[in-house]
């Protein structure tokens, strides 16, 4: 038997449809001491209205330096099973796709050397397994490692990366979500487990431009699926989507924000050069709409939470790359951007700040790129900027004005 | 400088700086690319140096190289 | 593949850098065969779809919510479900909830008799509430000033029959952050919750110096408030500057901002990730604060209501909330879901003035 606390303001979230967090904790707690430690603990807080977990401390396998956060109650002679409440993250599969067998496996493996309590999934897209001790770290490492998983990142270094559905349940991705997660992820293991940059770094991939892993409000680089062919239209499909009460004019044409599609009652039509890639007309008629290749993605780099200097939403740096095995073109740019993060990043200092404080040109020119207009939403607008040296001797106008 | 040379003396830097300046891997890029070493070769050393615990990364807002020592219960 | 965990483990057989598996071990048969060339879906209840491949070939998925906080128990019995219905096969989303992969159509009815007899919540497919994205909160974080899980349960319990049966205009995207580290995405949905505090750190110089250091502190303050203390060999905040964002105590513990009485709860609107339409927008402060009332924020809940029943009523169809904002206009917002606007719903940070308004084109709206 393990401890039994009173839980009169926990029980009250153990009412109501949604499935509780409470019950789940109830259920690991007829297991593990330290999931009864939890849940004792976890009414505390709410009867006091604040937190009892101190920072993270200094714990971690052999040879890596993340995949593992320290944690420790503020209250361990009261509640001792969660004096060590360790969380393990664990590199998930891409796609979050899963066997029974293997979700055994890792109940089995929880059972042994954890809490009974996990995470599907950490905000990053990690398996998290919640509230072990110190000593069972290297042989939970192990265990994993002899069946095939691996830890994930934490701290300054490359996070996890993660992706959408994609290819293998979504006909709108555009590119292999799936593959470029996996390929990027062995291809950076020693980013990944070895925290050598001056802050996080993550990696997001998603297939097309509804971006259903939010890469481009959290992701340092967000790879973001899209097309260059026209928008293939199959009239008839479209005409039974009118016949089954869709208002075309009101509801697709009206919301196109490149205003390039019209509609007489029988026949829709596309200005594809003025297709802004949106995805509305096609999420929104499935199968009647459908992008054409070529196919590739939008490469964004920058975004983050609030701190330090406000959030922000990744920016373009690339309109359009290929995305093909082994992904050579890629990877180079990863690598080319992590060196000059590297040498001028200061600590807890995002890419997307770096390139704030020192320049997007700066950063292009590491980078190997040009600036194109798909960079901005506008131009600047104060009438100060820089030359250098070499561009004065430029003459582009006599190009342009020829 | 040798490897097992550059070994010691980039425990010593952490050793002597323990509890003043924490040093991040890159700080000890930069620390030891002054004396003409490559980038590819601290690294190298670094990670056996991390191998064998001798050090360990640590983290507080942000990931630090630091004596193996520290880790608890290792 | 077959899975082992021996009784005792050599540590010295850990292999490092092995990376995930490769995720073809998990895709049902169907998948595979037609990966990347799939043709269609169709929703065909707010919690199951069918996917139709170029080749005839079909896969249906069910949904289910979870609390993303799940004990081993809960796990097995997710699996003994999927093996018995999806030969194994299942998967979870980005936002938390799982599908049943079903490959066999005659399986499908079953298994939603046997997930709706389990009390599984069924649905959150297409334009409805989904699962909501979340942190840790009280359950494991050091720098949380709301518990996270217990705002997902009963913002989920309200808003439950938008997920299981009715429609809203497109998706609500709900999120919560319980500190302004914001470790969700809450910066872009349509609804979301972030646990503030409104007093300032209180600064441990004693301690200060054995667990902090001084330029990181310093550097972690978005006002620039913190200024070193040479005396005490400590910091000082400036009260006038500080906006209480606690990012320095999450780089030095010496400076506690945890405080039971003022902590509490901020809404944000309109936000959103898709490209769909509008490019993605940032959520804007509704709901400056509203005190931390476990276990089930009554406040927090009534405030959403309003919120949500004004979009339902206001919205045109394909309208995320963000956009339906935007329409109507800010002014309109608040009149119509009566919610006050106070001095701290107009920006005093860094790019404040991209937020004023800088035309005369106003709504009247009373």
């Amino acid at each position: 038997m393990t401890k039994k606390y009173d839980t009169p303001l926990l029980d009250e979230l153990e009412k109501g449809p949604f499935p509780s967090f409470v019950t789940e904790m109830k259920k690991a707690a007829a297991k593990s001491e330290m999931a009864a430690d939890e849940l004792g603990l976890l009414e505390k807080s709410f009867r006091d209205k604040v937190t009892y977990w101190k920072h993270g401390g200094i714990v971690g396998v052999r040879g890596y330096g993340g995949g593992v956060i320290g944690r420790y109650s503020q209250l361990a002679d009261q509640f001792p099973g969660v004096a060590h409440f360790h969380t393990v993250r664990v590199n998930q599969p891409s796609g979050l796709f899963y066997t029974s067998e293997t979700m055994r496996f890792f109940c089995d493996l929880w059972d042994r050397y954890g809490s009974g309590l996990t995470n599907f999934h950490g905000s990053t897209g990690d398996i998290i397994l919640l509230g072990t001790v110190t000593e069972n770290l290297e042989p939970l490492a192990t265990v994993l490692s002899m069946n095939g998983f691996d830890l994930g990142g934490s701290g300054s270094a490359m996070r996890t990366p993660s992706c959408c559905v994609g290819p293998a349940r979504c006909e709108w991705s555009m590119i292999d979500t799936l593959d470029i997660t996996y390929d990027l992820t062995q291809e950076f293991q020693d980013e990944l487990h070895r925290p050598q940059f001056p802050y996080k770094f993550k990696i997001k991939t998603v297939g097309c431009p509804v971006d259903c892993n939010a890469s481009i409000a959290r992701a340092d680089l967000s790879i973001i699926g899209t097309w260059k062919g026209p928008i293939a239209i199959d009239q008839d499909k479209v005409k039974d989507f009118a016949k089954k009460g869709v208002n075309i004019q009101e509801e697709i044409v009206n919301f196109c924000p490149g205003k390039c599609i019209t509609w007489d009652g029988n026949n829709l039509a596309i200005n594809n050069s003025d297709c802004l890639h949106c995805m509305h007309c096609i999420a929104k008629l499935p199968g009647a709409l459908k992008p054409t290749p070529p196919f590739g993605a939008v490469m964004l780099i920058g975004a983050k939470a609030p701190f330090v200097i406000g959030a922000t939403l990744s920016w373009v740096i690339v309109p359009f790359m290929e995305m093909k095995p082994p992904y050579e073109e890629i990877k180079t740019l990863i690598r080319n951007m992590w060196d000059w993060w590297n040498e001028y990043g200061k600590n807890r200092e995002r890419i997307g700040e770096l390139i704030i404080r020192r320049g997007m040109r700066e950063f292009l020119e590491v980078c190997g790129l040009e600036p194109t207009p798909e960079m901005v939403r506008e131009p600047r607008n104060d009438p100060f900027w820089f030359w250098k040296e070499e561009d004065l001797e430029k003459k582009p106008w006599e190009e342009f004005l020829k | 400088m040798e490897k097992e040379e550059l070994k010691k003396a980039i425990y010593k830097l952490i050793e002597e700086s323990a509890g003043k300046k924490k040093y991040k891997q890159q700080d000890v890029i930069k620390h030891f690319r002054q004396q003409g070493l490559a980038d590819a070769q601290i690294k190298e050393a670094i990670r056996e140096l991390i191998d064998a615990g001798d050090l360990i990364y640590t983290y507080f807002g942000g990931s630090y190289i630091e004596l193996g020592e520290k880790r608890q219960g290792s | 593949m077959p899975y082992v965990i021996p009784d005792v483990v050599d540590v010295k057989q850990r292999k490092t850098d092995i990376g995930p598996p490769h995720y073809k071990n998990f895709l049902p048969p169907v998948i595979q065969k037609n990966y990347g060339d799939w043709k269609t879906h169709e929703i065909l209840s707010p919690g199951l779809m069918v996917h139709i491949a170029n080749s005839g070939d079909k896969i249906w998925s069910v949904r289910v919510a979870s609390p993303r906080l799940l004990s081993t128990d809960t796990l097995r019995e997710i699996a003994d479900i999927a093996e018995k219905y999806c030969d194994g096969y299942f998967r979870f989303t980005t936002r938390n909830n799982i599908e049943f992969l079903v490959s066999d159509e005659s399986k499908v009815k079953p298994l939603m008799d046997e997930l709706t007899a389990k009390k599984y919540m069924i649905g959150g497919i297409g334009s409805r509430v989904s699962n909501i994205v979340h942190t840790q909160g009280w359950i494991h974080c050091h720098s949380a000033a709301v518990d996270a899980s217990a705002l997902v349960k009963v913002i989920m319990d309200e808003f439950a029959d938008y997920f299981t049966t009715k429609e809203t205009p497109n998706k609500v995207r709900f999120a919560v952050a319980c500190c302004t580290n914001m470790c969700g995405a809450v910066h872009c949905s349509d609804i979301a919750y972030v646990g503030i505090h409104r007093k300032l750190p209180r600064i441990d110089h004693e301690n200060f110096k054995n667990l902090c250091e001084l330029p990181t502190t310093m550097a972690s303050c978005p006002t620039a408030a913190i200024t070193p203390d040479p005396a005490k060999k400590s910091i000082k905040i400036n009260a006038d500057k500080c906006m209480y964002c606690g990012n320095c105590f999450s780089v030095c513990p010496s400076l506690p901002i945890a405080d039971p009485e003022n902590d509490g709860v901020a809404i944000v609107v309109g936000g959103k990730v898709g490209n769909l339409r509008k490019p993605p927008m940032f959520s804007k402060l509704a709901v400056a604060y509203l005190p931390n009332t476990p276990p089930r924020w009554p406040e927090v809940v009534k405030a959403t209501r309003k919120i949500f029943d004004a979009y339902i009523a206001g919205a045109k169809k394909h309208e995320r909330v963000g956009e339906w904002i935007e329409r109507i206009g800010w002014e309109k917002f608040f009149a119509v879901t009566g919610l006050p606007f106070t001095f701290q719903h107009i920006d005093d940070w860094t790019y404040a003035f991209k937020t004023f308004r800088t035309s005369t084109q106003i709504k009247w709206v009373k």
